[in-house]
């Protein structure tokens, strides 16, 4: 299985600008597996600006298939096969 | 709201709006009455408070305590060169009154707190964010939620912008209960931002609060995003109010909060005295030929302007490169403050190589070298 992400608000930056990445699965994983996987693959520059602890850095909005991930039990989820995930970084400038 | 009526004059002028099947005469009136408050006149207020002025919004506040800068004006329309160093408010509020002199302006030349919000924010029906920082954009949701009205919330940078509506909950404390720590916030002065793009973002919020006032429903619980790059709309469904929200659940008075601590400690600025040089010193090792400069600012600051002879690394990237290794010279780090090259002396310290750094950066040298170009 795969999973499609897309980086927005900056986070690119860390994926070597990368907006889109397609990611192959082995196994299934939950949403809070899936972002160490992400950290742990794909993450080429400065983590503290995607994680904070073992979570998610505060300010990252995740979507699941344009919902929010509150909606669909967040941490816990199970992600299933070509889904679509997104990570928006909020923006502060005007 | 009390409905006002419309002048021969004013029906003119607002006609084209009228016919819409929306709006008609009553939803000018609704707009007449209206009274919005818009805080920050920068890139995303321009657009915003020029379509609301010319939209016939009866009373417009605006809040701003900045003064226009050349540097603000690829982006910030609503200003002109004739108004340098004049407040931002003030000098909205003169283009605003030529476009449509038939509404109100209340300017308020100071910067938006808990303590100054209280005698502002009551006085008005929709608070609309066009500010730049993260501390005005907690402050003004949980007004908001405070004083039980709509806030819409847009923000811009480099190609991208995002939008939506707090009415009043949910609100930003329901999206993000913790703020975004501090060693992430970007801002345009770092990063940029190409003008148009809040341009799109105030012009989306213009309308928002026009849709508001007629009784429309609004972008509530969605989150709009426009990638500039790519030309694309994206629009996704948010969460409800939650149930642990602060704000929502009345545990919040902006007037006494204390953001500051909320947002979390600003980080010292480094310094490392015994490793300082000074502007007269740099200048004396370049003439002797007897120093590699390393310029630590992200690439785009430093293709602008660098001194010349310097190499560039990133301060991201100066943990692991083998530039630094090679130099026979005595190494000194430059930024534009002072405080990334002195994080840069730390982290080449704890392997084992020497270095100084510029003391107050490039803003410093600027001074004593008018002729070096730095923003």
């Amino acid at each position: 299985m795969s999973v499609h992400i897309a980086f927005s608000g900056g986070l690119e930056d860390l994926f070597n600008k990368q907006r889109n990445l397609t990611v192959p699965l082995e196994s299934q994983l939950t949403l809070k597996q899936l972002v160490f996987h992400l950290k742990d693959r794909y993450l080429q520059t400065r983590p503290e600006l995607f994680m904070s602890g073992d979570s998610l850095r505060p300010g990252i909005i995740v979507l699941v298939n344009d919902m929010d991930w509150e909606l669909c039990g967040k941490d816990d989820y199970v992600v299933q096969d070509r889904d679509a995930i997104s990570f928006i970084s909020t923006l502060h400038g005007g | 709201m009390v409905e006002a009526e419309l002048s021969p004059a004013e029906i003119e002028r607002y006609h084209r709006q009228i016919l819409l099947r929306e709006f008609g005469l009553e939803g000018q009136k609704k707009l007449k009455s209206a009274k919005v408050l818009v805080i920050g006149a920068g890139g995303l207020g321009s657009p915003l408070l020029l379509y609301l002025a010319g939209a016939g919004i009866g009373t417009i506040g605006i809040v701003d305590g900045d003064v226009v800068e050349t540097i603000n004006l690829h982006r910030q329309i609503i200003h002109s060169s004739n108004n340098l160093k004049i407040n931002k408010a003030e000098s909205a509020r003169r283009l605003l009154q030529e476009l449509n002199p038939e509404i109100k302006l209340e300017i308020y030349t100071q910067w938006l707190t808990g303590e100054s919000s209280a005698s502002i924010v009551p006085g008005y029906d929709i608070i609309v964010i066009a500010t730049d920082n993260v501390e005005s954009r907690y402050l003004i949701s949980d007004l908001g939620v405070y004083y039980k009205k709509p806030v819409i919330s847009g923000s811009a940078l480099r190609w991208e912008g995002q939008l939506t509506v707090f009415s009043p909950s949910p609100c930003i404390r329901c999206l993000f209960p913790q703020p975004t720590p501090r060693h992430a916030w970007s801002k345009a002065s770092d990063i940029g931002v190409l003008g148009p793009i809040p341009g799109v973002i105030g012009t989306l919020q213009a309308i928002e609060t026009i849709k508001l006032i007629l009784g429309l429903p609004v972008l509530s619980r969605k989150l709009l995003m426009y990638d500039g790059l790519s030309c694309q709309f994206k629009l996704f469904q948010l969460r409800d109010t939650s149930p642990t929200c602060p704000a929502c659940s009345g545990q919040i008075n902006p007037h006494t909060f204390n953001y500051a601590e909320f947002l979390g400690q600003i980080p010292a600025i480094p310094s490392i005295p015994d490793k300082e040089i000074n502007c007269a010193e740099l200048k004396r090792l370049i003439e002797l030929k007897r120093v590699q400069i390393i310029d630590v600012r992200n690439s785009n600051h430093f293709n602008i302007c660098h001194i010349e002879n310097s190499i560039h690394i990133p301060i991201h990237d100066v943990e692991n490169s083998s530039e630094i290794f090679s130099s026979n010279e005595p190494l000194v780090f430059v930024c534009k403050t002072g405080a990334d090259s002195a994080r840069a002396v730390e982290k080449v310290e704890a392997r084992g190589i020497e270095a100084s750094y510029l003391k107050g950066g490039l803003d410093a040298w600027k001074e004593a070298e008018p002729s070096f170009i730095i923003f």
